[in-house]
């Protein structure tokens, strides 16, 4: 087979955000599937599976909104599912972006839908999502056909199932193992090597990854296409590319995947200057070394690794102080020979206990000329303040004050500032105005807090407005 | 900004053909407009499903004529995945249709025995030629592509294949004479290799 063994990670959703334990700590939004999607990518998964765990139970309608976000971030196939119960909530899906709709619950009530859906938009495009559970039988083990997400069991067995869904249209076999999933185990071989007999269309195999060499033994033993996993990505346990080397090793044939830091261009020491840059404030921190082991631990650990000069050896930002720095993003200059860590400190950078290497007590500076005013407003000291009262209370603040009095009176007060720089843009000078701009700002952020509005989701906002504006 | 074109003749979603290029900034018209086709200096002939419908669909808006022209004037074109199989000159799917014949060629199944449709990431291996490809150009010698198909073509002339990819044996899975170009796989879903592609296809000619 000259195809590659796809390796997917699952995400499952409900009510349009991530769950399951999604520790992508240094998204800006966590739960946030788009972002999440894109990392995927970036990390070299070959295929992404979107599953609306609250979809089939809830009966809900389905995702066509996230899949369109999705689909308009995401160079890589994707495949949605969740409540599809009829031709058009598939419809919806493709139309919206998805490349696949997989179909669980429904097509057992009625396996005609898998034709109907593969008449229509093409068999590639129908997964049918079977989960099964051992069953002791007279004297073998018998795979039970379970629906509703795993917790109802029907009367079907996974062969006569496998075999029925393939010739009802599905192009692909999502299969679940209701007693390995959640174990890290491994994959249930046998119940892959079952379905595998029962059908030629390609096998996705989940449930119970857990350790590297799990990945393997369902594509080299039981003839899988592709393994799927969720938490191991999730919790980054491990990322996609250990999972392909791991195959690699193994035999298997992967895509590889491409290492950007390969391009790093060290110095005749073997070292590559770094930058930390404070992601949120966008304040340089220090400057240090890396080795490419150095950078390898940054990028599989997600903190700041450098390489010490005076003492000949690697070090982990904050191994002593605590003072560690938890890495967003690592970036190459433009002739590969310099690095940028972005991060989110936690602590001061400087061993002075000083936010920033460039601001110890002492440290020479020459100044040059008069810094100019800023151009915008840094909320971020406000954001900060209102955060530290909400976590601790302070006697006699009138920000406690107001959370205390809640969301109805905050928004109350965003009207009356609201109204107060209106009236004043007409009718005061600049400074009463500066004052009212001031009290709004305020009373904005105490609102955010009150509602637990997170700041991204207001970024996020501005940004896809800029998108738009850009596209007129 | 790059402009280009992406035919709208109601086969197939064209939409993430759309999406590929917007993510890349390029400004994308959606058009069935015959006139507009053959006016562009960036065309792209998006396309999945079967041969023959699609083609009556070119012929009927006088798309198939547009195409032609633009590819005279100079144009650059792209066919992707069915768009791809529509520049040979004739298919073997349900019947023998004709095709836009602006590469040598016909389009059929795969030998049998063969797991079809071929689904999924393959590789694409550079086809020796006078003069590197440039829908290839900053491409690593190994590069891996999402594939969703099951007819290819076969007895392209040499010199207009750009890339093999063996499924079933080796086909031409990338073409390239001129300023006509086409690709089987889906460089909208082929990750940064697709969006080095496409980028290949939106730069200087």
């Amino acid at each position: 087979m000259t195809v590659a063994v796809r390796v997917i990670p699952c995400l499952d959703i409900a009510g349009g955000r991530v769950v399951k334990g999604l520790r992508f700590e240094n998204l800006r939004d966590a739960g946030d599937p788009v972002e999440a999607a894109a990392r995927y990518e970036q990390e070299g998964a070959d295929e992404l599976t979107f599953l609306d765990i609250t979809a089939s139970h809830e009966e809900r309608g389905t995702l066509v909104h996230l899949v369109e976000r999705v689909a308009s971030v995401l160079s890589i196939p994707f495949t949605v599912g969740g409540g599809v119960r009829k031709v058009e909530d598939a419809g919806a899906l493709l139309a919206a972006g998805a490349d696949r709709v997989t179909v669980n619950t429904a097509a057992l009530a009625d396996p005609s839908l898998l034709t109907r859906i593969a008449e229509r938009y093409g068999s590639q495009c129908v997964v049918v999502a079977v989960d099964a559970k051992r069953v002791a039988g007279n004297g073998t083990t018998l795979f039970r056909i379970m629906s509703h997400g795993g917790r109802r069991a029907t009367d079907r067995e996974l062969e006569p199932w496998v075999a029925e869904a393939t010739a009802a249209g599905a192009g692909e076999i999502l299969l679940t193992s209701v007693d390995a999933d959640g174990t890290k185990d491994g994959f249930d071989l046998e119940m892959l090597k079952a379905a595998r007999r029962a059908t030629s269309v390609p096998i996705v195999a989940s449930g119970g990854a857990g350790r590297l060499h799990h990945f393997a033994p369902p594509v080299l033993e039981a003839g899988a296409d592709a393994v799927l996993a969720a938490s191991v990505f999730h919790d980054r346990i491990y990322s996609i590319g250990e999972v392909k080397r791991a195959l690699a090793a193994a035999g298997v044939r992967v895509r590889p995947v491409l290492d950007p830091l390969a391009a790093a261009a060290f110095d005749s020491r073997g070292l590559v200057p770094v930058v930390v840059r404070d992601v949120r404030s966008g304040a340089v921190l220090m400057l240090a070394w890396a080795n490419a082991e150095a950078l390898e631990k940054t990028r599989s650990t997600g903190f700041s690794h450098f390489f010490s000069r005076s003492r000949n050896a690697l070090w982990l930002k904050g191994e002593t102080s605590g003072h560690v720095q938890r890495v967003v993003s690592i970036s190459l200059d433009c002739d590969r020979d310099a690095v940028l860590y972005d991060v989110v400190a936690d602590g001061p950078a400087c061993h002075t206990g000083a936010t920033t290497c460039f601001e110890a007590p002492g440290a020479p500076v020459v100044e040059l000329a008069e810094a100019p005013a800023p151009r915008t407003i840094d909320l971020a000291p406000l954001f900060a303040i209102v955060a530290e009262r909400l976590a601790q209370p302070e006697e006699g603040s009138y920000t406690n004050k107001l959370l205390e009095k809640g969301v109805g009176r905050i928004a109350q007060k965003v009207g009356e500032e609201g109204v107060e720089t209106a009236l004043a843009a007409v009718t005061a000078g600049d400074d009463e105005l500066a004052g009212e701009i001031a009290d709004l700002l305020y009373h904005v952020v105490v609102l955010m807090a009150a509602r637990g509005l997170e700041p991204a989701r207001v970024e996020g906002k501005l940004e896809s407005r800029r998108g738009k504006r850009r596209d007129k | 900004m790059s402009k280009v074109v992406v035919v709208d003749y109601g086969v197939g979603n064209v939409a993430s053909v759309r999406r590929g290029f917007e993510r890349l900034g390029a400004e994308v018209l959606l058009t069935g407009d015959a006139e507009k086709v053959a006016a562009a200096d960036r065309v792209v002939l998006p396309g999945v499903g079967a041969f023959a419908p699609a083609m009556e669909s070119l012929v009927k808006s006088g798309l198939d004529a547009a195409l032609k022209a633009a590819a005279a004037r100079g144009g650059r074109l792209l066919g992707l995945c069915l768009g791809y199989q529509l520049l040979f000159e004739e298919s073997e799917e349900f019947g023998t249709t004709r095709g836009l014949g602006l590469l040598k060629g016909r389009v059929v199944g795969f030998p049998a025995g063969t797991r079809t449709p071929h689904v999924g990431w393959n590789r694409i291996v550079p086809a020796p030629r006078p003069e590197p490809a440039l829908v290839l150009a900053g491409l690593p010698p190994e590069s891996w592509v999402y594939f969703v198909h099951s007819f290819r073509p076969e007895g392209a002339e040499a010199a207009d294949v750009a890339a093999t990819t063996d499924y079933g044996g080796p086909f031409p899975s990338v073409a390239e004479k001129g300023n006509v170009w086409g690709c089987q796989f889906h460089p909208e879903k082929s990750s940064e290799t697709g969006r080095q592609i496409l980028r290949n296809f939106l730069g200087a000619a």
